[in-house]
């Protein structure tokens, strides 16, 4: 009797684990047609980007592109002169006849200090009309300067201003460059500063706490913007 | 009993009490089949069990996997892989079309009804076309191979179940005409695009169309922006003077990565059965010309190298035209006295390059020649290249020596010339033109021709020109054009056309570190007011070259800079004066 009852036993084991594997393979195969279709999806959207990516291809074509600027843009290739090698050959770009010289405000602090004569020389690296002073303005600013604060030698400005592409000629001469992160007012003082070829620098005596703010990356350009005594 | 006869037995069976015994002799005739019904159930079993495996080890080893899986991304990647540019700008790609196909003898509507009405919305088939198509005896038609989507609907909705709308593998070039002779075209029909027939299409057939590799695009060394500004400033300056062709080409003088090439006038490779042969024609690898003055920069260089020319100063005697052999070789630019060095490059003397090519010889010119790779098709990946032209050697006497040195007797591709400005300024070493994009970075090899003292002497020589001699109009400010000029009578079936020229400009920039060698030439140019009537490549085609080089200077990374140049002071103490253009 046991034996017989071990015999269906067994049966039943079988034919239980036989229905769970297939109940299992089922489950297997739904999950599987699932992803399939996922995938199928995923195929025939990215055959649609393509074919989007076509017509846009097409429309966007280079052919086509100069035909819109030869008849309405009329955009033209850069002149040398549209291109700037560094922040203060821009600046130089920008100078006006008539603009009075400045008279520079720099702190007791050699940090402020140094890098106006350093920017300075790099101007009259630029512009030749800055070239005969700069030594002496250079030897000027440096004279106050008994503990010299460690020199900048990295303009941050100059990131990113390599070039400017494709002005408009037209408008290109009434234009001055601008240069994202440069302060126009202060472009101009130390246009101005080259302009006149010299530069006073005068020993603080007033605004310490807007020339403690100088000290920095735009140090130059926020002493160029100090009151002027 | 039921289980012995089926094979089953759960146990002994025990006889009861009240059981008659068996007969001895069926019993054991029972036993027996029951024993061999037993045995063949299990053979059966086991031949299953042993199929089942053996199917299964099929399956497993001997073929793919039967579902969708990432294979399936493998298997919708395009039929042919997409061709791009340097900077993967997609210059050629596969997509599905729709087109519209007939079974006509399948056709159940009036067919004339059934022309007219799909004609009404395919614009560019005529209803006859169309009747003739749905009427034809076979039992497949094309009514159109490609139709766009909103048509396709349309007819769809017409409901002719004869027509049926079938998605194919069409080969798409976006940009048109853009660099149509580089990519080439694949055979026409939506059934052949498996087929390159011209340009990178058919000499990359075989990598585009490889199943493991058609996923990725073949990435080709040309920049479109550069292609687009060689294109259109050739073809405005092949309009302006009314000229036959016009072709070009920019080279990475130390990659040989052909950044550009262009051949005009060109075709649409989408529908290359409407463009003629002249506009299949690629002038840049399959023309050959004689190129002109421009060749007088390699004599300079061979003589240079050879130790024919020593120093700057040296002059030759052009004071009087060149007889020899029949022939009178004379200076269009005649100063009808010695020159040195500068003068006979600024000036393009003839005689002076002629009695250079002389004392240079036949033989080191043809061996310098030959290293350049002019007396075969120039080394470049495209399928069309033509062979150049040459005198056999046994005709190659003095005079073909003096005016093959400046650039006479000799017709080569403007390609082949790239490639020799290249090595005249990137040290010496030629390295072969190639489409294909260079890893940056990677080196290239290449052949020495000339030493880096001769091409730094070229160098200056070359620059020279352009500040002060015929191609200053060439000169691009701030971008150090070096270049020369070449104007060549036109070669048609061995015979000159009087007034007729080609003319051709060969620069490289920047000449203080050359990067790039452009090359442009217009064929038969009549003369403008742009160019005062002058058909000469220093009034012609120098303007082009200078404008294509600011176009593309800052494309390339080149910035124009006018406190860098190369030093030609004690070239120019050698000039007493200067030239005209």
């Amino acid at each position: 009797m046991s034996r017989s009852f071990g015999s269906i036993i067994l049966v039943v084991a079988a034919l239980g684990s036989a229905l769970g594997c297939y109940t299992l393979s089922l489950k297997v195969s739904a999950e599987r047609a699932a992803v399939d279709k996922l995938r199928i999806g995923m195929v025939a959207d990215a055959q649609d980007i393509r074919m989007l990516r076509s017509e846009l291809l097409i429309r966007a074509r280079l052919p086509e592109l100069q035909r819109w600027n030869d008849t309405v843009l009329q955009l033209s290739a850069p002149t040398e002169r549209q291109f700037v090698r560094d922040p203060v050959q821009l600046a130089a770009y920008a100078v006006k006849p008539g603009v009075p010289r400045v008279t520079l405000v720099a702190s007791s602090t050699a940090r402020s200090v140094a890098p106006v004569a350093q920017s300075v020389a790099r101007l009259s690296e630029a512009t030749p009309t800055a070239q005969a002073k700069a030594p002496a303005v250079a030897s000027t600013a440096s004279k106050p300067a008994p503990r010299v604060a460690p020199v900048q030698n990295t303009h941050p400005l100059a990131a990113g201003l390599r070039q400017i592409a494709f002005t408009v000629p037209s408008a290109a001469s009434a234009r001055a460059p601008r240069t994202p992160g440069l302060d126009a007012a202060a472009v101009e003082s130390i246009e101005a500063l080259a302009a006149a070829g010299s530069a006073q620098i005068v020993a603080p005596k007033a605004a310490p706490a807007k020339v403690a703010a100088a000290a920095g990356s735009n140090a130059v350009l926020n002493a160029a913007r100090s009151p002027t005594p | 009993m039921t289980s012995a006869v089926f094979g089953l037995s759960f146990g002994r069976r025990k006889l009861g009490p009240g059981t008659a015994a068996p007969v001895p002799g069926s019993r054991q005739r029972s036993i027996d089949r029951a024993r061999s019904r037993l045995m063949t159930g299990m053979l059966l079993f086991v031949i299953a069990i042993g199929l089942l495996g053996l199917r299964l080890l099929d399956l497993a080893v001997m073929h793919d996997r039967p579902t969708l899986g990432a294979t399936s991304f493998v298997l919708h990647a395009p039929p042919r892989a997409d061709i791009v540019d340097r900077n993967h700008v997609e210059l050629a790609r596969t997509f599905d079309a729709y087109a519209v196909s007939v079974a006509p003898r399948k056709l159940v509507g009036d067919p004339r009804i059934l022309a007219r009405q799909i004609a009404a919305i395919l614009p560019d088939r005529s209803a006859d076309v169309i009747y003739a198509e749905l009427t034809h005896t076979g039992s497949f038609r094309y009514v159109s191979p490609r139709v766009l989507p909103e048509q396709a609907k349309r007819i769809n909705d017409l409901g002719e179940p004869a027509i049926t709308l079938e998605r194919e593998p069409e080969r798409l070039y976006p940009n048109l005409n853009l660099a149509a002779h580089v990519l080439g075209y694949t055979e026409e029909g939506a059934r052949k695009i498996a087929a390159g027939k011209v340009g990178i299409e058919r000499s990359f057939n075989t990598r585009l169309t490889d199943a493991g590799q058609r996923g990725t695009p073949v990435e080709l060394a040309i920049d479109v922006r550069v292609q687009q500004a060689l294109e259109s400033e050739l073809a405005a300056v092949m309009l302006d003077q009314r000229a036959a062709g016009a072709g070009g080409v920019v080279l990475d003088v130390n990659t040989g990565e052909v950044l550009a090439m262009t051949s005009l006038p060109d075709f649409n490779p989408n529908a290359p059965a409407r463009a003629t042969d002249e506009q299949r024609y690629n002038k840049v690898t399959y023309g050959v010309y004689e190129l002109g003055s421009t060749f007088k920069a390699l004599t300079l260089a061979m003589a240079l190298d050879a130790g024919v020319i020593n120093d700057m100063g040296q002059k030759f005697d052009a004071s009087v035209p060149l007889h020899i052999a029949g022939f009178t070789i004379h200076d269009d630019h005649a100063l009808n006295r010695w020159e040195t060095i500068p003068e006979i490059f600024i000036h393009s003397s003839n005689i002076g390059t002629a009695r250079i090519a002389a004392e240079l010889g036949r033989d080191r010119q043809h061996a310098y020649l030959d290293k350049l790779g002019f007396f075969k098709p120039v080394a470049v990946e495209l399928p069309e290249r033509a062979m150049p032209q040459f005198p056999p050697l046994s005709n190659w006497g003095e005079l073909a020596t003096m005016t093959i040195g400046f650039g006479h007797g000799l017709a080569v591709s403007p390609l082949h010339l790239a490639t020799a400005y290249a090595a005249l300024v990137n040290g010496g070493t030629l390295r072969p033109a190639t489409m294909l994009k260079v890893a940056p970075g990677a080196t290239v090899a290449g052949t020495r021709v000339f030493s880096q003292t001769t091409s730094d002497k070229m160098r200056a020589l070359l620059r020279l020109v352009v500040t002060d001699g015929t191609g200053r109009k060439a000169d691009a400010p701030g971008y150090r054009v070096g270049g020369k000029t070449g104007t060549a009578e036109k070669l048609v079936n061995g015979r000159y056309v009087k007034g007729a020229n080609v003319s051709t400009f060969a620069a490289a920039f920047p000449m203080d570190h050359p990067r790039y060698v452009v090359v442009a030439m217009i064929d038969d140019p009549k003369g403008s007011k742009a160019s005062y009537g002058f058909k000469t490549a220093g009034m012609v085609i120098a303007p082009t070259v200078n404008r294509i080089i600011s176009r593309i200077g800052p494309t390339l990374g080149v910035n124009p800079d006018t406190s860098k140049d190369i030093d030609v002071q004690a070239l120019l103490s050698q000039i007493k004066d200067k030239a005209v253009e």
